[in-house]
């Protein structure tokens, strides 16, 4: 899976774990400001993006994550 | 387990109450709670060791805020360790590191340390929301030319194969195998061991989740959900090249209510618009026969949108789960999530 394909797939976690609006994502994406992710709805995310993508958050601290491009890094390291 | 604000003793599990959240720990005395960091409030967001095992008293672990003690149920109790033991425990682990929000936080700490199982009633509970979230997912495709390939079940195979009309037969084709597609994507379907069935409406039913087919044009349409649904579609382009679109206001007389009549205003996609959602209403009650006159659409919440950027196709979806939908075009193995523009009303 590339990083594009990466994006796409957390556009549709995010539509669905929020409320069906479909967000436009880029690399550079701030998850509080631009996507206003507050702590809990953070937290309900990264469950999304394990089940979906089968993989564990079990190795990153509360706030490694600023932009989009740092999940997508983590995802694909632990696609990898 | 219930919480309660209680006196404490050596070896309890205790909480307190911080913004939306808990922050856990054990009881020891006074002057002595063993927690997983400290709980998350501004005066302690540059503490060095905010995120280590470490041991507080009272005021520094409850910020202000009411301690609360876990009280246990009878089964609860047999598996909990003694006082002494969770004692020993918390403390053994002070000056850990390596939390973890998800997976290894203050509510995982106590819970090993009472019962040897590291668990997290939060992260539990989002993971079972999130596996149990409603789904209505629509996916849009184009009809493939040449020869149509096989399908499951048999009954349904036959059907297509027995279609006399190329172009029908082609379209029939293309939304089941999409509709295996849909099923295994949105749903994770077995789709070849669902036991599918017509009921004596005529209509194509499975066991386990409910879907809808439609076609117009040169596109197919499939709905998948765990609740009823029902979606149509219809090719703008195509309804303009009729003799019907000269006709809507003939059409909107017989067949709209006068509700519907005030609020579609007597052009092709406000028409449009009206008709499929009367059609998906139609599907997703699954049953009678089609009279759209006795189908009210502004009393449902079925919605309506715009699909363009190839065949213009108006889209309408009626579901118990509408507030979960999601549009996805489908371009041979390409999949992307649409966000079409949605017709008022």
């Amino acid at each position: 899976m590339n990083r594009t394909e990466i994006i796409e797939k957390l556009r549709e976690i995010l539509a669905a774990a929020g409320d069906g609006t479909v967000p436009a994502l880029s690399e550079d994406s701030n998850l509080a400001s631009d996507l206003g992710l507050s702590s809990v709805s953070m937290l309900y995310m990264v469950i999304a993006i394990e089940e979906e993508f089968g993989i564990r958050f079990d190795d990153v601290g509360a706030s490694d994550f600023v932009l989009l491009s740092d999940v997508v890094d983590y995802i694909e390291g632990k696609l990898r | 387990m219930k919480w309660l604000p209680a006196d404490c003793s050596p070896g309890d599990m205790v909480r307190v109450r911080t913004g939306s959240v808990y922050h856990y720990g054990i009881f020891v005395s006074e002057d002595e709670i063993v927690a997983f960091g400290l709980p998350p409030v501004p005066q302690y967001r540059d503490r060095p060791d905010r995120l280590t095992v470490l041991a507080t008293d009272a005021d520094t672990f409850s910020c202000g805020a009411i301690i609360e003690k876990a009280v246990f149920s009878f089964s609860e109790k047999r598996k909990k360790r003694t006082p002494a033991k969770i004692v020993e425990i918390a403390r053994s682990r002070i000056g850990e590191t390596g939390y973890n929000i998800i997976h290894n936080n203050c509510e995982h700490f106590v819970n090993e340390c009472v019962f040897g199982v590291a668990r997290c009633t939060v992260e539990e509970e989002a993971r079972k929301r999130w596996l149990s979230r409603p789904i209505c997912d629509v996916y849009i495709a184009p009809v493939a030319e040449g020869p149509v390939g096989t399908v499951f079940p048999p009954e349904r195979d036959s059907e297509i194969r027995e279609c006399r009309n190329d172009a029908l037969r082609a379209a029939k084709y293309a939304d089941w195998a999409l509709l295996a597609f849909a099923s295994k994507r949105s749903l994770a379907v077995d789709f070849e061991k669902t036991v599918f069935k017509k009921t004596r409406f005529g209509r194509w039913c499975a066991e386990g989740f409910d879907f809808s087919l439609s076609h117009a044009g040169g596109s197919v349409a499939v709905a998948v959900s765990g609740s009823s649904v029902g979606v149509d579609i219809e090719s703008v382009t195509a309804f303009a090249g009729k003799k019907a679109s000269e006709n809507t206001g003939k059409l909107r007389d017989r067949f709209f209510t006068e509700n519907e009549r005030n609020a579609y205003p007597d052009e092709p996609i406000p028409f449009l618009s009206c008709w499929t959602k009367k059609e998906a209403e139609f599907k997703r009650i699954g049953r009678g026969n089609f009279d759209p006159a006795s189908l009210d659409v502004t009393r449902t919440d079925a919605a309506s949108f715009l699909l363009t950027g190839g065949e213009e196709t108006v889209l309408s979806v009626s579901a118990e789960a509408i507030g979960s939908l999601r549009v996805f075009t489908v371009e041979g193995d390409s999949v992307r999530l649409a966000d079409p523009r949605k017709i008022k009303p």
